[in-house]
């Protein structure tokens, strides 16, 4: 299965989902007012990834200094595929959340996620 | 040929110039507000001399009221870029002596004029803790049909100015009405 890269811009985030290393990371800021334009990709590509990986683990690394409310929604979604696969198939999930160390509201956001979601979860200051 | 303004163009220059002088407003945008304009705000955010938490959470109202038009407003505009009619309307940022106040101004359809403003009550309704299980809640339930939002931007707005939701309605016809938006957030806060 390829890699997909998106180069980031503005008002979306870089992302790498390596098939190889069963590594995914997003970075940056997202606020593209049709999040599924940068999304809907992402999603497909993980979806498919799961179905198809010999990889025991995957990694979620989320790494953002803004994100909007929308961009919120599809993180979730993500989280919800890795719950699904973890169950289903066994791929054990890890979501590493990133933030600056002087973020509160990042940290908060991180912690939520955290209460939210039956996942392995690391909350990692930088 | 005179080059002269007219005499209303200059009133209402001047009109403008005081009304966003009186109310400290150092942003006003009208309009089809593009990610651009958004991206731009966010610099400019992050060069006041405020808390850099404060400035994060002044840019995510604008963003979040920004798409709200975007998505809701019964005022539209064709763009360019997004080749299709979008939302158009008014977002200000500005102070006073206790408050950064960002606010939005769109026309709505008259339904949905009020469920914005029952949304707002039911929000302001809520003690802190409530609010962060609604938050949850709302965003862990399925994407709605016809609506591209996440559902939770008003709820994001109040959760992040730490403070009620200010709005106001003004009608304009049977079908029609002028919502204003107001998010205020304490310069108290991270100080």
């Amino acid at each position: 299965m390829e890699n997909l890269h998106i180069n980031a811009t503005d008002y979306t985030p870089e992302i790498h989902l390596n098939a190889k290393t069963g590594i995914l990371t997003i970075s940056g800021e997202s606020y593209h007012d049709q999040t599924m334009v940068i999304y809907k990709p992402v999603l497909e590509w993980l979806q498919e990834f799961l179905d198809s990986t010999e990889k025991e683990e995957v990694i979620l690394n989320l790494k953002m200094t803004y994100y909007n409310t929308v961009s919120s929604r599809r993180f979730l979604e993500m989280i919800e595929l890795l719950e699904l696969y973890e169950q289903k198939r066994s791929i054990k999930a890890v979501v590493n959340w990133y933030y600056q160390k002087d973020d509160v509201d990042m940290l908060e956001s991180g912690r939520e996620y955290y209460d939210n979601v039956n996942l392995a979860f690391n909350l990692l200051p930088y | 040929m005179s080059m002269r303004l007219t005499d209303e163009e200059l009133f209402s220059m001047h009109k403008f110039y005081q009304f966003v002088r009186a109310n400290s407003m150092s942003l006003a945008f009208q309009g089809i507000i593009s990610q651009d304009i958004l991206s731009l705000v966010g610099t400019t955010l992050r060069k006041k001399p405020n808390s850099e938490i404060v400035s994060k959470r002044l840019f995510s109202i604008v963003v979040e009221m920004a798409q709200n038009i975007y998505h809701y407003s019964a005022s539209r505009a064709y763009s360019e870029k997004d080749k299709k009619e979008i939302g158009v309307g008014v977002i200000t940022i500005g102070e006073n002596k206790d408050h950064y106040i960002v606010n939005s101004g769109n026309i709505a359809t008259a339904h949905d004029a009020i469920s914005v403003a029952e949304r707002c009550e039911y929000i302001n309704g809520l003690a802190d803790e409530e609010l962060k299980k609604f938050h949850k809640k709302t965003l862990r339930e399925p994407q709605r049909a016809d609506k591209p939002g996440a559902n939770v931007g008003l709820i994001v707005m109040s959760r992040q100015s730490e403070n009620k939701l200010f709005y106001d309605t003004t009608v304009i016809n049977d079908q029609h009405t002028f919502i204003t938006l107001s998010v205020r957030v304490s310069k108290k806060l991270f100080m």
